[in-house]
């Protein structure tokens, strides 16, 4: 385990991310900038565990149209 | 004296979910006979929502733990060797009261969070969870027309958690309109993360126009079938109009960012519902318009899903 953790998505199951270092910038409520130190092992409970690899990481949500409020909103995992 | 708030966290469907004592209220804009609607959908009969949840919140004024957001924030502000004398309170989310004040101290100290530590006195919500058991019975589980107009994103994800997507199409009615397919060759990660080289695979979109009468809509909405790489599930993901005859542009679509950071995209991994776009060295603050990726851009830059 490196030395943090930062959550990128509350949800039921959580979206992790571990480096040796990550600064943090809150652009909206669901959209992050990250500068991460060295590779970020991102994990969830059920999807797959990816790495990334840049210096320089942005989180966006999955966007789903609502088609009775016909607006666009987070799609839910 | 100040009361409590107490944070759902042992109840999967519910996590999230938050009751402020000081107003008696989940939502400052939700009313408590709409989170009755999504208590009766979980707990389907009343003796099992007495037990697992009534019973629950009563008990908590007798617990010491009873303070919000711990472990999400003990992970967001420090480092491994600074919880190392907390970790064993991570699982059990258990503190003796002094040690409860030590965490909270070095929180501010190091980090300017703060917290008051609250009397367990002020968790007290009996009567509260009364009026809920009465309401239990009046209470009908939300209609999908109901769940959509939801204006709380927060809540209605959990209502929309506790609606099971592929029945929900099913009992709308839908038809298939068209389906299209693409090899992909990805990143594949160890569960630890470590890159075990490139993995070749087929992805399948279909879009669907589906019946929305029951939505109280005249006209058809259109809807996305994917499955998931890790789990092979089905999702199905609400499209606009105008990408409902082709499936590629249709997920593309899903995925929006500021334009100002498209030139500088290296490379996009998705993991279920979020995406993570990288940049390399260019450090780029994402601003103005968001748009939806093309299929060739989005396409172009995945180079992992799970």
């Amino acid at each position: 385990m490196k030395n943090q953790t930062v959550v990128l998505e509350p949800s039921t199951n959580t979206h992790s991310l571990n480096a040796n270092s990550v600064a943090v910038e809150k652009i909206d409520n669901s959209i992050l900038k990250l500068k991460v130190n060295g590779e970020g092992i991102v994990t969830h409970g059920e999807h797959g565990t990816l790495t990334t690899e840049s210096a320089n990481v942005i989180k966006y949500v999955q966007q789903e149209y609502n088609p009775v409020t016909r607006k666009l909103r987070n799609a839910f995992d | 004296m100040e009361k409590g708030i107490i944070n759902i966290t042992s109840i999967e469907a519910l996590k999230g979910l938050k009751l402020d004592l000081n107003t008696g209220c989940f939502y400052d804009d939700v009313e408590n006979k709409d989170v009755m609607k999504l208590l009766k959908q979980v707990f389907t009969n009343k003796a099992r929502f007495k037990s697992r949840f009534v019973d629950l919140l009563n008990s908590i004024k007798d617990r010491i733990d009873a303070f919000p957001n711990f472990p999400d924030k003990f992970f967001d502000n420090l480092g491994e060797d600074d919880y190392y004398e907390f970790v064993r309170y991570i699982d059990y989310n258990k503190m003796p009261y002094e040690e409860v004040e030590a965490y909270w101290d070095k929180m501010e100290k190091e980090h300017g969070i703060t917290y008051d530590i609250q009397d367990n006195s002020v968790f007290e919500c009996e009567a509260l969870m009364n009026e809920l058991l009465d309401m239990y019975d009046d209470a009908t589980p939300f209609t999908y027309e109901e769940a959509f107009k939801i204006e709380n994103e927060e809540f209605q994800a959990m209502v929309f958690g506790t609606i099971d997507i592929v029945d929900m199409i099913k009992e709308l009615g839908s038809e298939r309109i068209k389906t299209a397919g693409k090899r992909v060759k990805h990143k594949d990660f160890s569960v630890s993360g470590e890159f075990l080289g490139m993995k070749e695979y087929d992805v399948v979109y279909e879009t669907h126009k589906v019946d929305c009468n029951k939505l109280g809509l005249e006209e058809d909405a259109y809807a996305l079938r994917c499955w998931c790489t890790t789990t092979d599930k089905e999702h199905w993901l609400w499209i606009e109009d105008q990408y409902k005859d082709d499936p590629l542009e249709a997920v593309a679509s899903t995925m929006r960012v500021h334009e100002n950071i498209i030139p500088h995209i290296k490379e996009i991994k998705r993991q279920g519902d979020i995406l993570l776009v990288e940049t390399g060295d260019v450090d780029i603050k994402p601003e103005g318009e968001m748009v939806p990726l093309t299929a060739e851009q989005y396409f172009g830059f995945l180079t992992a899903q799970s």
